[in-house]
């Protein structure tokens, strides 16, 4: 706050303007609507693909039969820690790093590379391409995270919502969703109608079927809290015959 | 001046508050239209002996053949609800019922029948009305029924309180077809024959204000258009 001028009128008018202008902002913002920036998704379908290189577990050399299916079992066992977790990754990679320059030596004192270095080797490289994948993925922006997440909540509603007959392309109906972090529909409202009744039940009567969106536990506390506390649905149909 | 800073400086700072809530809008362009699940429970019947007509028959079959709804099979009713102090939502969430109607059936002079549509989902009342009518009309007072709920539900205007006109043809091997008129609800039910000929008949249709009927009649020479008369309930 200003430090008081030995006039009283200009302190007086800058908290009155300050408190006003507070007052304005706050209602304005509370009662929502104008400033708020909409994020469209016309429909993204995302996908979530690893990308596994299979030439790694076979490699040139040519292991006889037996040998095939020890190299096949070795990896998919590996493949599952390092999926669940991001933090194992890094702790792996080591233990199978090492016996690499240990084993190799060997190589060069004979031509022929046996069968357990051979499947370390296709293992290390393996945990490797998998770390720089899991750092890739981890440092994939909240965006694209908060994105994938709107795409399933838009999956999961399209997969519930039937429209009456009345129904038409173009009818547009907007609604305040507002869950807890279990991935719960806790409130559905209707902020604008669109003058249709029937239409305006469906979508939300879609909403409380889909009930809950159990998926979004996984979403970080922070991310959830900036973008699915609550949100908006706005049901627009573009598919109908009329 | 120190103040006019301070003063500025506040409103910047809430104007980059305002913009930090931005809010997510998700967009649903497309649905699977599939029909909305109703149960119609029994309508309880208020009077001595047996009630009439099963009036929730009539709308459970109404709004089935409409396409627009998946009435809820009566063994899989857990209950029986005929008020709203009776309905236990959950039973019904266990359904998967969007709606569930029940009502009461009544008769002094004329058929009174009360009836409530429940939203399972978000656990109220969507709709209550009441018909009556006399006795033999109960089916057509089933129909009004179904056509409240109808419009409710869809939006649209239902069509079950009518009635059908139709032509139907008897094939006589070796001799002349016997072809009758008949008046019947819209489901059929009723059917009630108005004329019967050996000469054929083509296209009945109704008068502008439903009080009339007119029809092809070949009896006094071929192709006249005959009047004749029924009535449609509006």
């Amino acid at each position: 706050m200003p430090a008081a001028p030995r006039i009283v009128v200009r302190p007086v008018l800058a908290t009155l303007v300050l408190h006003g202008l507070m007052l304005y902002f706050l209602t304005a913002n509370w009662a929502g609507s104008e400033v708020e920036v909409t994020r469209v998704k016309p429909a993204p379908r995302v996908i979530n693909a690893h990308l596994v290189d299979v030439s790694d577990f076979k490699p040139k050399p040519k292991p006889k039969p037996v040998a095939k299916p020890k190299t096949r079992t070795k990896p998919k066992s590996k493949p599952r820690p390092v999926a669940k977790s991001k933090p194992k990754p890094a702790a792996k990679v080591k233990p199978a790093a090492k016996p690499k320059p240990v084993v190799k030596p060997r190589p060069k004192a004979e031509p022929r590379i046996s069968e357990q270095e051979l499947a370390a080797m296709a293992r290390a490289d393996l945990s490797r391409a998998m770390a720089e994948e899991e750092q890739v993925r981890a440092t994939a922006t909240a965006e694209e995270m908060a994105a994938s997440y709107a795409a399933l909540i838009q999956q999961t509603v399209v997969n519930y919502w039937s429209r009456p007959p009345s129904a038409r392309n173009g009818m547009e109906a907007l609604l305040a969703i507002q869950l807890i972090p279990t991935g719960e529909v806790v409130s559905v409202t209707v902020l604008k109608s669109s003058g249709n009744t029937a239409f305006d039940r469906s979508a939300v009567n879609a909403v409380e079927k889909a009930g809950s969106f159990p998926e979004l536990q996984s979403l970080p506390t922070r991310e959830f809290e900036k973008t699915f506390r609550r949100f908006r649905l706005l049901f627009r149909p573009e598919d109908l015959r009329y | 001046m120190k103040w006019l800073v301070c003063v500025v400086l506040n409103v910047v700072l809430l104007l980059a508050a305002l913009n930090a809530r931005a809010e997510l809008t998700i967009e649903i362009t497309q649905g699977v239209d599939n029909p909305t699940a109703i149960a119609v429970v029994p309508f309880a019947w208020q009077g001595a002996g047996l009630a009439p007509e099963d009036i929730a028959a009539v709308v459970d079959g109404d709004l089935a053949r409409s396409g627009q709804f998946a009435p809820v099979g009566r063994a899989d009713m857990l209950g029986r609800p005929s008020t709203a102090a009776e309905v236990f939502y959950r039973d019904w969430r266990a359904l998967d019922t969007e709606y569930l109607l029940d009502g009461r059936v009544s008769v002094t002079s004329q058929m009174r029948i009360e009836y409530e549509l429940f939203d399972v989902l978000r656990q109220t009342s969507v709709y209550s009305g009441v018909e009556t009518g006399p006795v033999n009309e109960a089916r057509m007072l089933g129909h009004r029924v179904a056509d409240a709920v109808y419009e409710k539900l869809t939006g649209i205007r239902g069509a079950f309180a009518t009635r059908l006109l139709y032509i139907s043809v008897t094939r006589v091997p070796g001799g002349k077809d016997y072809s009758r008129l008949t008046l019947a609800d819209s489901d059929g039910a009723r059917p009630i024959v108005l004329l019967e000929s050996r000469e054929p008949m083509l296209a009945p249709t109704w008068s502008p204000d439903g009080k009339q009927i007119a029809y092809v009649s070949f009896e006094t020479s071929p192709g006249h258009l005959s009047p004749g008369s029924g009535n449609r309930p509006a």
